[in-house]
């Protein structure tokens, strides 16, 4: 209950109250209706057995009164003397030999084993009979039997339709011819199966109706002595009152074929002697049309008689295979009924009661004991339960129905109840929930802010401690700027100097380079002079090869004057002897000179292909040596001026990296100073953070105990709220939603960390600011004191 | 001066030797009229190979005949030593071009030897004159020049 919301509980109320009497009187009524109609089932059944065992009582009294009526009628009392005295005397009247016994015997023993058998055969599912042994007959027995059944041209179970023996004439036909017509009438009137008639003293049954096996065999010795009709005999043999009829109750009758038979007997009176007895073998045909009676339209209702060895004495109607009276006697293993209300009521009980039947189905029983001439049955009336209570169940679904109906109105109507209820309690609570909420988060919103604020002013000391380590910083690097300035000042200075002292020397290098050209130049002057002045050697030297060839014109000329000289001489014979001699010297002065002439030319030419190529060859040389050095010269004048531009822009950069450091040095100046007063901005920026903090840690106090007591607020609204939602989960997650201690007694801080106020702050609040701003760097930084500040700096103390 | 007193002390000959493609050749000395440089020549069209012109002797015209070509020597360039020999050949004048005129040879008759083998001579060969070690072949000017065109002995 206690996790149940409100709603629910009123819910659960209503319908208790709404349900428990409509479901209770309902039960009640429908307890009672049942009670009602079981009560008018079992007076029905049992007033249903009652008629039916009073027809059935009156049948028996009826058999009892026809048995003991036709024993007093004088015509039996006649036909059963003539038949006792015609049977005894037969054998003796027809003179019977023994060679006739034999063919009677044979005859009959066909009759035996051949019909009877067959019969027998066919009602007891192939059992065969030892028929033979049946033949326990006298001679009149014998005689008659072959007469009245062997001999009879009447079918197997008609025998009784032959009225009188015609094959010879005796007392015995005659009296048959007399009586047998009218016994088979009142036989056929009264529905029996047979009508018996019985000799007193020998037992021998002198007469019956149907001629069976039993006809003329003794009940005091024969085959038969110890059946039931033996019995009968016995028990009527004993009666002492001519008012009187035994019957014998159903048992196996090997005349009927081992099927059941019950018997009513009364001894024949004559003169105060009991001559004779009369027996009728009861009809169960006649029983079952009794019982089999319908009464009412009741489908499964049927009434049955049940004998003490709970073997069927009428047919069932539900089961008229195996609960018929033939079948529970051939098999009682599935004819009988010995259910436990039958064993009392064969103990004389009178039994009412709903409980499985006999075919192990539900029924409502009426089972009381039935008395039949001295023998204890029992007649059971049954009907089965469905039917019989079929109006009880159509009663059970309308009661169901109209529980479920009124269940469900009266649901409805709670559940709106309830809810309407439950809804203006929940708005109430939850409303007051929101509020107290709220309060609880802006409690813990004003502890988180004062806690921030705390954090926070905690670390804008640190960053002013940062701040102010970075300012020392700056400040030494602005004094390594104001010294790295002047270094480079210096540095640049040199490196002014150094520079021009180069451009001199650029400068020098070029006069140089030019003088080396110009050098050159005349070089190249004196080497095209020098060769003019060679090619006009070689001008000479080809006019002396010209004046030699003239030479060598002349000595040609010379020879050839010679020769010619010669030839004059030779013509003019002896007288030009002398001449000749003087022409041949002349052509060999010719020759020599211009043999000679030749050399000079070939060393004319040779000195001028010597000359030329010698002036070739330096030319050649000389040119490439001047291109080269040209080439050179130009390459060191352009690197020169190259050089001289390189040091004139160094001079100029050296120049504006001067004005800078000037400039770098003025503004380390400025911010030297201005890192002084940024300092002193510090240390004024420190006090005003102490005072914030010191701000912070008391507002933070105060959010503690406004939480605290937002939760006392809220542990009560969730009770109101359990009450009405019932939900302890419920309770869980409104404060999951608002962050809160273990509780309120807990003086422990929920952060240990400490920089949030704890609810209760019973310790030192020394610990909430664990790193007081350290004090010292900062101080150190403005440069104005250096104390070591501690943890427990008094200036927090009373925070 | 002495060779030639040599010469003449015994029944010598004059000789006329001449280069033609490095060989030296002998005419004898009375079959030359002259020897001059080679003159202008007008050629005269459809003539022989060897034959190289004409030339103007003082008046006289005369052929002149390509003594390489007409020997099947191999030419040489012109050089200032060519000369043009002038046969007379009794009847006519004929000009000869060679590479270059020697000397005028004086050799006793017994240094001219006929030419040794009938099968080598050829009709213009008249002996192989045997001087100074070297032999000098003799020719007959006017069987080598038999055929050829000539100019008529002052034929104007």
């Amino acid at each position: 209950m206690k996790t149940m919301t409100l709603k629910k509980k009123l819910l659960a109320a209503f319908l208790f109250a709404g349900l428990v009497p409509v479901f209770s009187a309902g039960a009640y009524l429908y307890w009672q209706s049942s009670q009602a109609i079981e009560a008018e089932v079992m007076t029905q059944l049992s007033a249903t057995r009652t008629l039916k065992a009073n027809a059935l009582q009156s049948y028996f009294k009826l058999l009892k009164n026809q048995t003991l009526a036709l024993a007093h009628e004088e015509q039996v009392k006649d036909a059963f003397e003539a038949f006792e005295a015609g049977f005894h005397n037969y054998s003796r009247e027809q003179r019977l030999s023994a060679i006739d016994a034999t063919v009677f015997r044979k005859k009959l023993e066909d009759y035996y084993v051949g019909n009877y058998g067959a019969e027998y055969k066919k009602q007891n599912n192939g059992k065969d009979v030892d028929a033979r042994s049946l033949m326990n007959l006298s001679d009149n027995g014998l005689a008659l039997q072959y007469a009245y059944i062997a001999d009879n041209e009447q079918a197997l179970g008609s025998k009784h339709l032959l009225d009188s023996y015609r094959k010879g004439k005796s007392e015995y036909h005659s009296a048959h011819a007399d009586f047998h017509p009218n016994m088979r009438e009142f036989l056929e009137r009264f529905e029996l199966y047979d009508i018996f008639l019985i000799d007193a003293a020998t037992g021998d049954i002198v007469y019956t109706v149907y001629k069976e096996l039993d006809f003329g065999t003794s009940l005091k010795n024969g085959p038969y002595s110890t059946s039931g009709l033996g019995r009968v005999f016995r028990k009527a043999m004993e009666v002492s009152s001519p008012d009187e009829a035994v019957m014998e109750d159903y048992s196996t009758y090997t005349p009927s074929y081992d099927g059941p038979a019950g018997f009513i007997a009364t001894p024949i009176w004559v003169d105060g002697q009991k001559k004779g007895v009369i027996a009728f073998q009861i009809s169960f045909d006649k029983v079952n049309s009794i019982s089999l009676e319908k009464t009412g339209s009741a489908k499964t209702l049927e009434t049955f008689l049940v004998g003490s060895d709970f073997k069927m004495r009428s047919d069932s109607r539900m089961d008229t295979t195996n609960r018929n009276v033939r079948a529970s006697f051939r098999n009682p293993e599935s004819g009988s009924i010995q259910t436990p209300a039958m064993v009392r009521a064969i103990g004389g009980e009178t039994i009412q009661q709903v409980g499985p039947n006999y075919l192990k189905k539900d029924a409502v029983m009426s089972i009381a004991p039935f008395e039949v001439l001295g023998n204890r049955w029992a007649i059971q009336t049954v009907i089965d339960a469905d039917e019989a209570f079929a109006s009880l169940s159509t009663m059970r679904v309308a009661f169901v129905v109209f529980l479920l109906v009124s269940g469900a109105i009266i649901s409805f109507f709670a559940a709106w109840f309830a809810r309407s209820l439950a809804g203006a309690l929940t708005k109430v609570t939850e409303g007051l929930r929101v509020e107290a909420e709220k309060v609880a988060t802006t409690s813990v919103a004003l502890a988180d802010l004062s806690t921030k604020l705390s954090e926070a002013t905690t670390e804008q000391a640190a960053s002013l401690q940062e701040t102010v380590a970075s300012i020392d910083e700056i400040s030494a690097m602005i004094s390594r700027n104001a010294d790295s300035a002047g270094a480079s000042t210096r540095t640049s200075e040199t490196s002014t100097l150094a520079a021009r002292k180069g451009k001199e020397k650029v400068e020098l290098m070029l006069e140089s380079i030019s003088a080396i050209a110009n050098g050159n130049k005349e070089i190249i002057d004196q080497m095209q002079k020098s060769n003019r002045e060679i090619s006009e050697i070689v001008k000479v030297i080809e006019e002396i090869s010209l004046k030699t060839q003239v030479i060598n014109e002349i000595v040609f000329q010379t020879k050839l004057l010679s020769f010619n000289a010669s030839v004059e001489a030779a013509r003019a014979g002896e007288h030009g002897k002398g001449f000749a001699v003087v022409a041949e010297e002349v052509g060999n002065l010719a020759s020599m000179s211009g043999k000679a002439a030749t050399e000079i030319t070939d060393m004319l030419t040779k000195s001028v292909k010597r000359v030329t190529e010698i002036v070739d060859g330096t030319k050649g040389l000389m040119e490439s040596l001047i291109r080269q050095s040209k080439e050179k010269v130009e390459q060191g004048t352009s690197t020169a001026h190259e050089c001289a531009q390189a040091l004139d822009e160094i001079l100029v950069n050296v120049s504006s990296v001067n004005e800078m450091v000037r400039e770098i040095a003025t503004a380390s100046q400025e911010q030297s100073q201005g890192v002084i007063e940024v300092n002193k901005a510090m240390s004024e920026l420190d006090q005003v953070t102490q005072s914030n903090s010191a701000s912070a840690m008391e507002s933070s106090h105060s959010a503690g105990e406004l939480k605290f007591q937002a939760e006392q607020l809220n542990q009560l609204i969730d009770e109101l709220r359990s009450l009405v939602a019932g939900e302890l989960s419920s309770q869980k997650q409104t404060f999951d939603s608002a962050p809160r201690s273990s509780g309120p007694t807990a003086g422990e801080p929920r952060r240990s960390q400490g920089n949030v106020v704890p609810f209760k702050s019973s310790k030192p609040a020394g610990k909430l600011v664990s790193s007081p701003v350290k004090q010292s760097e900062f101080k150190k930084a403005s440069g104005i004191s250096s104390d070591a500040p501690s943890a427990n700096d008094p200036r927090f103390e009373d925070v | 001066m002495g060779t030639t007193k040599n010469h003449s002390s015994t029944d010598a000959s004059r000789f006329m030797e001449f280069s033609l493609g490095g060989e030296s050749f002998a005419v004898d000395l009375l079959l030359v009229k002259e020897v001059i440089t080679p003159p202008e020549m007008t050629p005269i069209p459809k003539s022989a190979a060897h034959v190289s012109g004409l030339i103007n002797l003082r008046g006289l015209v005369l052929t002149v005949i390509d003594a390489r070509k007409l020997l099947g020597i191999q030419p040489e360039k012109a050089t200032t030593e060519n000369a043009v020999i002038i046969f007379d050949l009794g009847e006519r004048l004929v000009g000869v071009i060679v590479d270059s005129i020697q000397k005028v040879l004086h050799v006793p008759v017994e240094n001219v030897k006929p030419v040794p083998d009938a099968d080598a001579a050829t009709p213009y060969m008249k002996g192989i004159i045997q001087f100074d070690n070297k032999l000098t072949m003799l020719i007959d000017p006017e069987i080598l020049l038999a055929g050829t065109p000539s100019a008529k002995h002052r034929a104007a």
